[in-house]
């Protein structure tokens, strides 16, 4: 036995396997969330009826900001998730926004028309407000507090749950 | 002479690593929540007055090069044909053409995005590895190197069991028709 | 129907592996032909069994069997035949039967070609060969199997990825790839015979070099063709980019190249028989992570949700894999025999080898650590990071072009005894013109440090590698009275495998001029015309004429119509367009190229409006990109003269024994 290599060979093959077995565990979703506990910045936006809205005109509400697209299909699943927290918790003091990713306003149009709208989207031009807050891909979902701070990212679908759970607390 | 060309190849080698701009970077931004204040978000004045079209062209790309397009597999902002790098471009052009460094305009993604978003890691903490890893294999494997060919030129010397080369007076003639004479695995035809 | 036959013949070819393998280690324990014999039937039944699954496969795709799951992801009506066929190898578990079935293909051969080897190697080779076999028929079988039967079948199926759908290169740069990838089991199963048994005669290390030698040709091809690929369909103009997927085809390719270069030290000097074997265990070993590194997920991007159970059953196998040979070599490295001769002085041919081993040895631990770092950072740090195109440039130029300049001195290095003097007359001339390039290029207003040194450097080991040719053969002529062209064919045809391998270096210093040229040369810009708009890039004017719409029922095409002038004079249209797949939401380009032996026009359109028909176009100009395409056909024409065969003239039963051949090597 020549211990020499094996003593190189364990060097090198024990914490290779084990790198690569680190990387099985992980939720590849977890991409690391720069802008959670810090301001979120603002935006003035038109929606699809060229209503202009502004995020610090919401300033002491909470907020959830949702980026979406027509063509992603987990947007789709997590619509009517959406939809039922807008109806819940619109009343109570929370603003929903869409925020249009990568897509053209007459196709959203359509969707929303088809799937059911409880709050407006709004059309990001060059995907700007986007990039500030870091949005990777769709679906994104921010929850912002009263104090304008964001306080969570989802990233992939968002469900009713999760978004209760988090804005119960805030009201 | 071999130990000059390794020598000079080592330290071309080391030359070039120390040059790298991975050395230059300082701490990562340090305020952010200052920047975001500014609805620009970007708190800095530019570094440049705004350049003219081929010069923004030529800057974005290398900007773009540089950064991972965020839904693609390996991908730079540069190749990638998706609509997030699209919009990366659109919007580092702005910020070149506005007159932003390639710096302000690294550190903007990076504050957006985390570290990730640039596709070669600033030289600090665990990252110091993968700048130190291959200056390290080379310079062990060099020692190895130099231990096997000291071995081999100090050891004893047999007769040499070459097959003496056809008279010639010119020692590379000489070689040339020792090599004629041989087919690949060194046998004599 | 189809589902029963393909996943019976995996069924069959997994029983034969497992037979195979069962046999081969009792032949070489036992030492009984009986034994071997039925293991070599045992390849060649498996190898039929993968083929019939394959073809099994092909029809269910062709006749649109939608009741076959692979057929159901994959397929579609609405795809052009050759797609249909194709589609083989455009998703996971179809590639993994691919790559079963050419593994059979392998193994048939192997068994074929060394019936007549020493029953000391080939029962041990078959074993191993079989065991690598046994775990694909296994995947095939169990968590990759393309042939799960679905109900209720659909109607249609969504077809394959587009990408791969958009240009013909994918009929062959994939199967180039995998005969690489897969080809390289022969070697690491004669490399791991050659460490039980303790023997390294002539006949057996000539056969394993040859062995190597075929599926590195495929990985060059694949490699090569994969650049080519990418440049014509992915619309970036590029054709590397250090993603872990095309490290994953690299990281083999260079330790295999390490190890065609240490097999002359081995054969010829009798030295470096641990490191040559290492070599080639470590180059199965880099296919198999590769494989697991493509396939696996965890190296996918943020936002790809998939998680393929095919993974952790990999890892398992490259765990195995990886303390088998490592144990192997350890238990086994001294038992072979020391070298009878030493290696040579400083300054001599063996020196130059071993310093080619230490650079590519480098370079690969620098790309595998390059692309494992993200996993190392997550798992020591939590944060994310990625290692991308800069850092592997940063470190990757460098050594290249070392290995560049060593490709330009090695030829001149003797072998044994160093004479610097002679040397260094013999490099007065490459060296000069090597100057004289730098010079040149200086001239006429090239600039820029990397790719003038490159210049530079390439150009001596042109001249170093065609003095080479050059002469020898003006000796020969001389001394026999022949021509020229006939003195080169003689001296070329008497050492095949040197020249071979003379020929590979001038394929490389052709890819490597012509990537540093169009790496630092290239005139880009993104363009956004109006109808009759004319632009300039470098020395390129395009006006746009206008866009079409044309439907192909599969998929539309938008195209934007460009006249090309250069220098002022028309030089034809160029028509980029986009393609929208019915079933796909995002449109993929397919940019237009217009190649020239000087430079290359590359026009890919990023957006065009329909209504008011303006396009937005990415134009690049870039020199000399055809030359890395003709380089890597003369890599290949190379790696053929070095494995053309020679004329038999001794009878195989009579070859050389063991210890003779290497007595009689000088």
């Amino acid at each position: 036995m020549n211990w020499k290599i094996l003593a190189v060979g364990a060097v090198i093959v024990v914490p290779l396997v084990a790198v690569l077995a680190s990387g099985f565990g992980k939720d590849p979703r977890g991409v690391s969330n720069a802008l959670e506990g810090r301001k979120a910045p603002d935006f003035t936006l038109l929606d699809l009826d060229g209503q202009p809205h502004r995020l610090s005109d919401e300033a002491g509400h909470p907020v959830v900001i949702n980026y979406w697209a027509t063509w992603c299909s987990p947007c789709r699943q997590e619509h009517p998730h959406l939809l039922k927290a807008a109806e819940v918790y619109g009343p109570r003091g929370v603003a929903f926004y869409g925020v249009l990713y990568g897509d053209e306003a007459d196709k959203a149009r359509d969707f929303l028309a088809t799937h059911g709208q409880a709050f407006p989207t709004l059309v990001d031009e060059g995907d700007r407000t986007a990039i500030d807050y870091g949005v990777a891909g769709v679906p994104e979902t921010y929850v912002i507090d009263a104090n304008g701070t964001i306080v969570r990212k989802f990233i992939g679908p968002v469900s009713f749950g999760e978004l209760a759970a988090l804005l119960e607390p805030m009201l | 002479m071999t130990r000059f060309i390794l020598f000079s190849a080592w330290l071309a080698f080391a030359a070039l690593l120390i040059a790298s701009p991975a050395w230059a970077g300082g701490p990562l931004i340090t305020d952010i929540t200052e920047q975001l204040k500014q609805p620009t978000h970007m708190d800095e004045p530019p570094a440049y007055a705004p350049p003219d079209t081929a010069v923004v062209d030529q800057r974005t790309y290398e900007i773009a090069r540089k950064m991972r397009c965020p839904v693609c597999q390996g991908e730079s902002v540069a190749e990638s044909r998706s609509e997030a790098a699209i919009a990366f471009r659109e919007r580092i052009r702005e910020l070149v053409a506005a007159g932003y460094s390639e710096q302000q305009i690294t550190d903007y993604f990076i504050d957006r995005y985390g570290e990730w978003i640039v596709l070669e890691p600033k030289a600090h903490g665990v990252s110091w590895l993968i700048y130190v890893g291959p200056g390290l294999a080379v310079l062990v494997g060099l020692g190895v190197v130099v231990v096997r060919v000291r071995g081999a030129s100090s050891a004893p010397t047999e007769p040499a069991p070459r097959r003496e080369p056809p008279a010639a007076d010119d020692p590379y003639r000489a070689r040339i028709l020792a090599e004629l004479g041989e087919t690949d695995d060194g046998r004599d035809a | 129907m189809i589902s029963l036959v393909g996943r019976t013949a995996i069924l069959a070819a997994l029983a034969a592996f497992s037979a195979g393998a069962v046999t081969g280690f009792m032949a070489a324990i036992r030492r009984s032909r009986d034994a071997l014999r039925w293991s070599r039937w045992m390849a060649w039944a498996g190898a039929a069994a993968v083929v019939v699954a394959t073809l099994a496969m092909e029809y269910a795709l062709l006749t649109h069997d939608f009741s076959v799951s692979y057929v159901a992801e994959v397929g579609s009506r609405s795809s052009p035949t050759w797609v249909t066929i194709v589609s083989l190898w455009s998703s996971l578990n179809g590639s993994i039967l691919l790559w079963a079935f050419i593994l059979g293909v392998y193994l048939a051969a192997f068994a074929w070609s060394t019936r007549h080897a020493a029953i000391d190697h080939q029962p041990w080779a078959l074993g191993v060969a079989h065991v690598v076999g046994m775990f694909f028929a296994f995947l095939v079988a169990g968590v990759a199997n393309p042939f799960e039967p679905v109900s209720p079948v659909p109607a249609d199926g969504p077809g394959p990825n587009p990408l791969l759908q958009n240009h013909i290169l994918m009929v062959i740069h994939p199967p180039a790839l995998y005969l690489g990838f897969v080809g390289m089991t022969i070697p690491f199963a004669m490399g791991a015979t050659t460490l039980f048994a303790a023997r390294t005669d002539a006949a057996w290390i000539r056969s394993l070099r040859r062995w190597m030698l075929v599926p590195w040709g495929f990985l060059t091809v694949g490699i090569v063709l994969g650049g080519w690929w990418s440049y014509e369909v992915l619309g970036w103009g590029g054709w590397w980019a250090w993603d872990p997927v095309e490290n994953a085809s690299f990281l083999p390719w260079l330790t295999a190249t390490a190890f065609v270069h240490s097999i002359i030290v081995t054969e010829r000097k009798d030295q470096l028989k641990g490191w040559s074997l290492t070599l080639v265990l470590a180059t199965f070993l880099l296919t198999i992570l590769g494989t697991f590194m493509t396939r696996s997920g965890v190296f996918n991007s943020v936002h790809a949700f998939t998680q393929s159970p095919i993974g952790p059953v990999f890892l398992a196998f490259l765990a195995i894999a990886l303390v088998f040979s490592v144990l192997l070599l350890a238990a086994r490295v001294d038992a072979l025999a020391p070298g009878r001769e030493g290696l040579g002085g400083p300054a001599s041919r063996e020196t130059g080898f071993l310093l080619n081993n230490l650079l590519f040895t480098a370079f690969t631990f620098t790309v595998l650590l390059g692309t494992v770092f993200p996993l190392v950072n997550e798992s020591l740090t939590g944060k994310q990071v990625s290692v991308g195109e800069p850092y592997f440039n940063r470190f990757g130029a460098p050594l290249g072009l070392i290995i560049v300049f060593l490709m330009a001195i090695g030829p001149a290095l003797p072998w044994g005894r160093s004479e610097p003097g002679q040397l260094l007359r013999r490099l007065v001339v490459p060296a000069a013109v090597g100057l004289v390039t730098v010079g040149a290029c200086l001239a006429l207003g090239l600039d820029g440090a990397w790719p003038l040194a490159t210049f530079g450097i390439a150009a001596m080991a042109l001249v170093e590698t065609l003095q080479e040719f050059w002469i020898p053969a003006r000796v020969r002529a001389r001394a026999r009275g022949e021509s020229m062209a006939a003195a080169i064919a003689g001296v070329v045809t008497r050492a095949r495998r040197r020249y071979g391998g003379y020929v590979v270096h001038i394929g490389v210093i052709m890819i490597v001029v012509a990537h540093a040229a169009a790496m630092a040369y290239t005139s880009r810009a993104t363009l956004t015309f109006r109808p009759g708009q004319a632009e300039q890039v470098g020395d390129v004017t395009l006006t746009y004429q206008g866009a079409r719409v044309e439907d192909q029922g599969y998929r539309l095409l938008k195209i934007a119509s460009f006249a090309v002038q250069r220098d002022g004079r028309p030089a034809g249209v160029v028509e980029p367009r986009l393609n929208i797949y019915r079933r796909m939401g995002q449109p993929i380009g397919t940019p237009a190229v217009r190649s020239r032996l000087d430079e290359d026009l590359y026009v890919s359109l990023v957006n065009l409006d329909m209504d008011d028909q303006t396009a937005s176009v990415d134009v690049l100009v870039r020199p000399l990109v055809w030359w890395l395409w003709f380089g890597g056909g003369v890599m290949v024409l190379g790696t053929l003269v070095a494995l053309w065969p020679r004329r038999r003239r001794v009878p195989a039963a009579a070859r050389v024994p063991a210890g003779a051949a290497a007595e009689t090597g000088r």
